[in-house]
């Protein structure tokens, strides 16, 4: 019964001229090195087109509820009982939890917060928890001896290394990239897939190229927000303590933040 | 989001100036009057009894039907919104149901409930009003006619079965009725197509399992007036009511799906595959939020689930061949292009219904009961001329290959978020990710060998450049990237041998094995390209047969780690005899018990059957394991890859 629901990029100029940009219609001749490909240009005018869109990351309470818990899961960590900590936001482990299973935790407890919450889930708000889902594995599953067994004492362990000020600049900067990289795709894998057999997509190859191009370069954007993220969250637990609110102000600081990153680096093209 | 939508069900009085019409387009749903325009009737049940219904289901059944009338007849937004930045997938639906039980169907848990099921399944927002009953039915028998006598063989079953006719819920009711179980088999019928499909299929069911098997039709469907969505994502909301009626009048526990893990949890394709895009029909959490409605309904303990969640598509289609019905496999229909069909071909060929059906069959070794005749479009060498249709085979193989590619844990930290909800009211969730994550390589490795099965069967199309550009198999390799390597050998062979020279017999033997290696050259640098370890990405393996099964058990038990009597009690217990050379003991275990030589013998021959089994991918164990040893599949197939893991690990540490 499973279905799986493909859809268009819109008609209009802009959007025609990314994907000819994609396609490499305008190549003079071919390009026999699919790992030329000048992402950093077509992410950029993919975020162009996508402003409009853009500018409601930092106003989606699920992006912002997402990076919000990001900051708790961290902070919980430094605690003595972490394990009732988390459970104030509904994540709830038991001696023999593994990291694995504190995602599974995050997950549902945003999913959760979203089912009260008036405006839903939506399509930021999944890249976000997608994205954090991601960022958490990647970094604290590297401080782990496996992702699937161990203790919530291991995965404590795993998580507090993210909640220092340089560790959270790490973990914000892998969410920050992780996300911008999934928002451009949700774009771009519909011109990726639609523009295989042209010059520059000429075979399935080429779309993973341009995907692991696409993510490391949005990761590499991403830098931006790093030290940035880091003082803010350190500075700001210790002055008055980090909540929704705040959390949230600074969200649209750094998206801001990164797009202009984003932009500059087409500009110095 | 679409302009919301008010349906006013049943004949019920909205005034104009009441909140919930304001500004809302409205849209008038009718089950139950003279001029109907939607339709819900039961027919051809084998044996006909008089049970009333309980008001409460046939409530549940006309709002299910309202509801997935609705859905199916409200386009999707087309119209980009936020200056063309934001695609408009969720909807915004208000009902006014007129129900017999307002007061069950207002308390504030259950609207909660169903805006849960509904808003996973379908992303859209929806509110309801319910009102009480004015005018009900005529004839309340017309709903439905069942045998309830307690001496009915089918009075009590465990679960009700829903019947798609498709190859999963086929392989369910076969894998059920081989083991004796008498079976209640629902359907949901909207087109005539699809029904004349499930008839046939049925009667062939019934043929190899007489009187074991009853079959509980449904026509529901819509005035074709209305307009027409093809997401449809309220089905199985529909199908868990009808089961439930079913499952209440039969006095079942439960209502069961069949279906492979891979589309139940459906992971996203590609990024532009956010949330029920990719369809979440039997995905666990919904299946979990419908077991909580329905239990609430029926006001008693009530099960709906699905047995094959951890097994994939191939796997399933070869438990068909395991209990001797592959040749069903011909009646079943997966396309989803059901209004479609013509009377002579069941499968488009383009959807990714038909594009995992033809993968699947052809991963399971069963290709040849999957008529190429049945379908309109070739899977892997025909023309797709809608850029949507090339996108889902391009997405669907990309996919695939990268499921293959990837570690556990990057696949953990891709799909956390999917994977998270997958798991969520599993016991031992980091187990039933592995678990999971390990059925998506198993996919991952089939949808591999199956590519490379049908680029080397094409390998002289693909070089010659007659397939047509739009063919799966020409957007997997690429057509101008074959054009270039074409030329330049050509222009040498051209020198070489002459028109009518005797050489050019001999020559074409060569030229067909000079294709096959560019081929298999090419395929190799594209899954390096995604993320193989090397260009020499692809393994050159020597056709074997298939595992017997007294190698099949003997790994099986080596996988569980059996050692000494437990070891050979096992082998005996699934009918494996020793083979002596010369006359010995007639079991494993008076050989074990005999001690020297017959124990080193034992062990001599487990260590042969380890080896041999490395060469085997983890699709080829698995379906081996699920062949000769149905009953243990769950429990072995996840110790496979860990199996495979060591072996790699081994490998790349020499």
């Amino acid at each position: 019964m499973g279905h799986t629901r493909l859809g268009k990029l819109p008609t209009t100029r802009k959007w025609n001229e990314l994907v000819e940009q994609v396609a490499g219609t305008h190549l003079s001749s071919n390009v026999a090195d699919a790992a030329a490909f000048d992402v950093n240009a077509i992410a950029a005018q993919t975020l162009d087109a996508s402003r409009t869109a853009l500018a409601k990351v930092a106003r989606d309470s699920g992006v912002r509820y997402t990076f919000y818990l990001l900051t708790q899961v961290a902070l919980a960590s430094r605690t003595s009982n972490w394990e009732d900590t988390l459970a104030r936001h509904g994540i709830h482990l038991t001696s023999s939890s593994t990291v694995f299973d504190l995602t599974v935790e995050v997950q549902g407890a945003i999913d959760q917060y979203l089912r009260r919450n008036p405006t839903g889930a939506t399509d930021l708000s999944e890249m976000a928890q997608q994205s954090a889902g991601e960022a958490l594995l990647s970094l604290a599953g590297a401080r782990t001896a496996s992702l699937f067994t161990g203790s919530s004492t291991d995965a404590r362990n795993a998580i507090r290394s993210l909640s220092t000020k340089t560790g959270f600049g790490k973990l914000g900067q892998r969410f920050f990239g992780r996300f911008v990289a999934r928002f451009l795709n949700f774009y771009l894998s519909r011109a990726t897939a639609a523009t295989l057999g042209s010059r520059r997509m000429q075979d399935l190859g080429d779309i993973g190229q341009f995907n692991k191009a696409l993510q490391v370069h949005c990761d590499q954007s991403a830098r931006i927000v790093r030290d940035f993220c880091g003082e803010w969250y350190s500075k700001t637990e210790y002055q008055k303590g980090i909540d929704l609110g705040n959390a949230s102000k600074f969200l649209a600081v750094a998206v801001k933040k990164l797009r202009s990153e984003l932009a500059h680096q087409r500009t110095e093209l | 989001m679409s302009r919301p939508r008010l349906f006013v069900c049943s004949g019920a009085k909205v005034a104009a100036r009441d909140p919930i019409a304001k500004g809302i387009h409205r849209v008038e749903l009718d089950s139950i009057g003279p001029n109907p325009n939607v339709h819900i009737s039961f027919e051809n049940v084998v044996r006909a009894f008089h049970r009333d219904l309980s008001p409460r289901l046939v409530d549940f059944l006309e709002i299910a039907s309202y509801i997935f009338s609705a859905d199916c007849a409200t386009r999707r937004g087309t119209q980009w919104t936020d200056d063309e930045s934001t695609e408009p997938w969720g909807r915004d639906f208000a009902f006014v149901i007129p129900v017999r039980q307002p007061d069950f169907w207002e308390s504030a848990r259950i609207k909660d409930l169903l805006r849960d099921v509904l808003g996973f399944l379908s992303n859209d927002a929806y509110s309801f009003r319910f009102v009480p009953l004015q005018r009900d039915r005529a004839d309340q028998q017309q709903y439905f006619e069942f045998g309830d006598q307690q001496d009915w063989p089918f009075h009590s079953p465990a679960r009700v079965l829903m019947f798609s006719g498709g190859l999963d819920s086929l392989a369910g009711a076969v894998e059920m009725a081989a083991a004796g179980t008498k079976l209640v088999l629902v359907s949901h019928r909207s087109v005539s197509t699809l029904d004349a499909r499930q008839r046939k299929l049925f009667n062939q069911l019934q043929g190899r399992f007489p009187g074991q098997l009853v079959h509980v039709p449904v026509w529901i469907n819509k005035d074709e007036s209305f307009g027409r969505e093809p997401t449809q994502r309220t089905r199985s909301f529909l199908y868990s009511a009808l089961g439930t009626l079913v499952a209440q009048a039969v006095d079942a526990s439960g209502v069961r799906f069949y279906e492979n893990g891979i589309v139940s949890l459906n992971f996203p394709v590609s990024q532009e595959v956010v949330r029920a895009r990719a369809s979440r029909t039997t995905h666990p959490v919904a299946l979990h939020l419908l077991e909580s409605l329905c239990a609430s309904v029926t006001e008693r303990n009530f099960t709906i689930d699905n047995p094959y969640l951890f097994k994939t598509k191939a796997e399933v289609v070869a438990t068909l061949a395991n209990h001797g019905t592959a040749h069903l496999i011909a009646d079943s229909c997966s396309c989803s292009h059901l209004m479609f069909q013509s009377k002579t071909q069941r499968h488009c060929g383009r959807c990714s219904q038909c594009i995992d059906r033809r993968f699947a069959t052809t991963a399971a070794g069963l290709v040849s009961y999957d008529s190429q005749g049945d379908y309109v479009t070739d899977v892997f060498t025909g023309i797709r001329k809608d850029p949507l249709e090339r996108a889902i085979a391009v997405d669907y193989t990309r996919h695939g290959i990268e499921l293959n590619l990837r570690s556990e844990n990057e696949l953990a930290g891709i799909f956390n978020a999917e994977l998270s909800r997958a798991v969520r009211y599993e016991v031992k969730r980091s187990e039933a990710a592995q678990e999971i994550i390990s059925m998506h390589k198993r996919h991952g490795e089939s949808v591999t060998r199956v590519l490379e099965q049908e680029v080397a069967k094409n390998a002289a199309k693909l070089v010659d450049g007659t397939l047509h550009g739009t063919s799966l198999l020409v957007l997997a390799i690429g057509q101008e990237r074959m054009r270039q390597q074409r030329q330049a050998p050509e222009a040498k062979e051209d020198q070489s041998v002459k028109p009518g020279s005797p050489v050019k017999s001999a020559s074409l033997g060569q030229a067909q094995d000079a294709a096959l290696a560019r081929m298999e050259d090419s395929l190799a640098r594209i899954l390096a390209k995604l993320g193989a370890p090397g260009p020499k990405g692809i393994k050159k393996r020597t056709k074997q047969n298939p595992p017997t099964k007294r190698e099949a058990v003997i790994f099986a038990a080596i996988l569980m780690e059996l050692k000494g009597m437990r070891y050979c009690s096992f082998l005996h217990n699934h009918g494996i005899k020793p083979k002596w050379l010369e006359s010995g003991p007639s079991t494993y275990p008076q050989g074990y018990q005999l001690g020297d030589p017959w124990r080193k013998k034992i062990q001599d021959q487990k260590t042969r059957v380890k080896q041999r089994m490395n060469s085997y991918t983890r699709p080829e164990l698995a379906t081996a394991i699920n062949t000769h040893l149905p009953n243990e599949f769950d429990q072995v197939s996840p110790l496979i890859n860990s199996h495979n893991s060591q072996n790699a690990s081994k490998t790349s540490a020499r």
